[in-house]
């Protein structure tokens, strides 16, 4: 179905193998691995192994080796960050304190811990999806036992406060969750700096196949186990290791921070073009303000012009972008990120997440630009 | 065909009739793609969420997205849910409560399967609509517009449920199944090993899964139910014979669960609701000659058709009667049966035939 002339601009939703990774995974489909588990020789050397992808992903985010739960991915991440610490701290509180524009792993994982007797306060935003923070202070309660906020939106690529959200909590004794699907490759990190005590990462947001999550969680916080079976994972994540993906997802993380610099300036370059151009576009709104931005996602609106359509029409030249969250049918609902930002349930509808890879080209975005101009151009006539 | 192939859109329901008729497009060359509309949700109509013999579900846009998937051709779904319920649902609950029998599968293929699709199929460029219908595009002689034919497996023709598609649209509408029967369509598709090829017959309306109305209008519109009374049965002698439990639990032609104990067989044969009445009669009682319709859709132009002899369709299970039809004002016609017939139902649909050609249509009054 997928022609050469394609332009795949869906990078938030999931990445292309590194090239790296992909010499890897080749690498390994002859190999024979045992269980990390196991006790014997071949046990042992891939336990060994998963050890050294520990010891890969700790030194290229700056934390110990035992601060990394490998999961199933950043959903699982999530839930056991939210689940697990709620629960490990619910003798000290059950307030935990979140934002409307969250990740739904996050938020479904707040409901659920509603529904078990925790109290839950979701932050409103304002009109870009800026949090205040003298709101989140004042939001905090002796009983407030767990912060969890994003580090960088995955519909609109804001950018949220990390560092000051982890002083306000360090300063009033609350854990801090951030999830951070969305930041490898885009923004340096150096968890030691932060002060988090807990990060969520997703191994398809950079070159590595689907179906791996990390979660750090610094050493010595509490955290109560969500899968029940084996001793795996410091016995806080049971569960037989994917091992040839914990690898690979450690090799890509380790490229990812190797090559930020190089690669920040590649997106950064991309994404003035593109916004540059969009801005070209009659009846755009561009999301955004003049604010913090990862440099690989941008929302943008049209007014006046049927979402499904647009999305369709896009679709037919093989153009993928993303039209905000999806429901499971594949059906287009509004977003709840561009909801909660204030946007009406038509304007939302009629919105594209677009976001950039190290494979995309300025030649893309120009082809993209003419393309969505030209559509949108034709819906608006077509829906006065 | 000589230059790009014609683009069709086939709307895909999840069962095998419409995956079949998107198979027979991809092999006839045209430019397919595939669209399945959600209509409703469970939270919408109640019933039972684990039957599945009803589009909108899951698994049946997965079935469809997979036979799109098999074909190589992409598949959508557009979320149609507001003008369902606005359109279709609204309209159902307020032809009961008007004392009238609605058939909902008609105002949803007219207004949101046709219609509204082909609105939105205008912004992707698309210059065809099909569906996997028992019926089939003919040209009609005298006019030499296109008009419904009956299905080639009469025992599944579905003309009568598309009198109402606007001539214009009927224009961009393509019947693949036309010309094959239920049997050979299970057998192409078993023999293009399609995973749908034994999905079950949908018999009931969509929207009350478990053929309970009552349920449907009780759960859902508690207030439709409130506002309708219990009243009377009254016999042709204006004699009070029983208790009625509400107007919308009733249909003209009823005979089961009226109970009343007259000890012979007596039918529905007229719902009064302004004075919450309701007629009852033997089944001489039941049959008329003449009806009104209104509402009416033409499909070749009116003058081919008034005043001539037709067939004329009273509801989905019945043989269509030889009658004539005219007009009696600028909203109504008056449509004449050469013989009474019973249980003319106001609600139903009367589709007009010529030979097997579906001309035209209308919505039954009054009788």
């Amino acid at each position: 179905m997928k022609q050469a002339n394609s332009i795949y601009l869906d990078h938030a939703a999931g990445t292309f193998l590194l090239p790296i990774v992909q010499d890897y995974i080749a690498s390994q489909v002859y190999k024979k691995t045992g269980n990390p588990s196991s006790i014997h020789g071949v046990g042992r050397l891939a336990s060994a192994s998963l050890d050294k992808s520990r010891q890969e992903v700790a030194s290229s985010i700056g934390c110990m080796s035992g601060e990394i739960i490998f999961t199933s991915g950043g959903t699982e991440a999530n839930n056991l960050a939210l689940g697990g610490i709620a629960k490990g701290l619910k003798k000290q509180g059950r307030h935990i304190i979140t934002c409307r524009t969250e990740h739904p792993s996050v938020l479904e994982s707040c409901k659920q811990l509603e529904s078990e007797g925790f109290s839950v306060t979701y932050l409103n935003t304002n009109s870009f999806g800026r949090i205040d923070l003298n709101e989140l202070r004042a939001s905090i309660t002796d009983d407030t036992i767990l912060i969890s906020l994003m580090w960088v939106n995955n519909e609109t690529g804001l950018i949220h406060p990390v560092k000051d959200i982890a002083d306000l909590a360090r300063i009033r004794n609350v854990k801090f969750h951030c999830d951070a699907a969305q930041v490898l490759g885009h923004l340096p990190i150096q968890i030691k700096n932060l002060g988090v005590d807990a990060m969520t990462f997703s191994s398809h947001k950079i070159g590595a196949p689907s179906g791996l999550g990390v979660l750090y969680l610094r050493k010595g916080t509490v955290l109560s186990r969500q899968l029940h079976g084996g001793a795996q994972e410091g016995n806080l994540r049971a569960g037989t290791q994917n091992l040839i993906g914990a690898t690979a997802f450690a090799k890509a993380i380790r490229y990812q921070v190797d090559h930020i610099q190089e690669h920040h300036g590649h997106y950064r370059t991309l994404m003035d073009q593109l916004q540059n151009q969009l801005s070209n576009i009659p009846g755009i709104q561009i999301n955004r303000d003049t604010g913090e931005y990862s440099p690989h996602i941008v929302n943008c609106s049209f007014q006046n012009i049927d979402g499904e359509a647009l999305f369709i029409r896009l679709d037919m030249k093989n153009i993928s972008v993303s039209n905000g969250a999806a429901c499971s049918s594949g059906s287009q609902k509004p977003s709840h990120v561009l909801t909660a930002m204030g946007l009406d349930e038509k304007l939302s509808q009629a919105s594209l997440r677009i976001s950039l890879g190290l494979e995309t080209s300025e030649d893309e975005i120009d082809k993209f630009c003419h393309e969505l101009e030209y559509i949108v151009h034709s819906l608006q006539r077509g829906n006065p | 065909m000589n230059s790009s192939p014609k683009k069709v859109v086939i709307a895909m329901s999840g069962g095998v009739d419409s995956s079949l008729a998107a198979r027979l497009l991809v092999e006839q060359g045209y430019d397919v793609t595939g669209i399945t509309m959600k209509l409703w949700g469970y939270l919408d109509t109640g019933g039972r969420p684990t039957h599945d013999s009803n589009c909108c579900s899951l698994d049946d846009i997965n079935n469809a997205k997979a036979e799109c998937a098999l074909l190589g051709i992409p598949h959508y779904t557009l979320d149609m849910s507001a003008e369902f319920k606005q359109i279709v649902m609204d309209n159902f609950v307020s032809e009961y409560k008007a004392g009238r029998t609605p058939n909902p599968c008609i105002v949803c293929n007219t207004e949101i399967k046709w219609h509204g699709l082909l609105n939105k199929l205008d912004d992707l460029g698309v210059d065809f609509l099909a569906t996997g219908h028992y019926a089939r595009r003919v040209k009609h002689e005298r006019s030499g517009n296109w008009v419904i034919g009956r299905g080639e497996d009469r025992k599944k023709d579905q003309s009568y449920v598309l009198w109402g598609i606007r001539s214009e649209d009927l224009d961009r509408t393509l019947f693949p199944l036309g010309d094959l029967s239920k049997q050979e369509v299970r057998k192409l598709a078993a023999a293009a090993d399609m995973r749908t090829a034994d999905t079950p017959e949908s018999m009931e309306i969509c929207f009350v899964p478990d053929n309970d109305y009552r349920r449907f209008l009780n759960q859902q519109y508690p207030e439709v139910v409130e506002s309708s009374p219990k009243g009377d049965f009254v016999n042709s002698k204006g004699e009070v014979i029983g208790q009625h439990q509400g107007v919308f639990n009733y249909t003209v032609g009823q005979r089961k669960g009226l109970g009343l104990a007259t000890g012979e067989r007596v039918f529905i044969n007229k719902i009064d609701v302004e004075n919450n009445v309701i007629h009852i009669g033997d089944k001489k009682e039941t049959e008329a000659h003449s009806f009104i319709v209104n509402s009416c859709n033409w499909l070749v132009p009116e003058s081919l058709i008034l005043d001539r002899p037709l067939k004329v369709q009273i509801r989905y299970n019945h043989d269509a009667k030889p009658a004539v039809i005219n007009r009696i004002s600028d909203e109504e016609i008056k449509v004449v049966f050469e013989n009474p017939e019973s249980a003319i139902t106001p609600g139903q649909s009367a589709v007009f035939f010529e030979g097997d050609q579906v001309i035209g249509g209308g919505i039954i009054k009054s009788v």
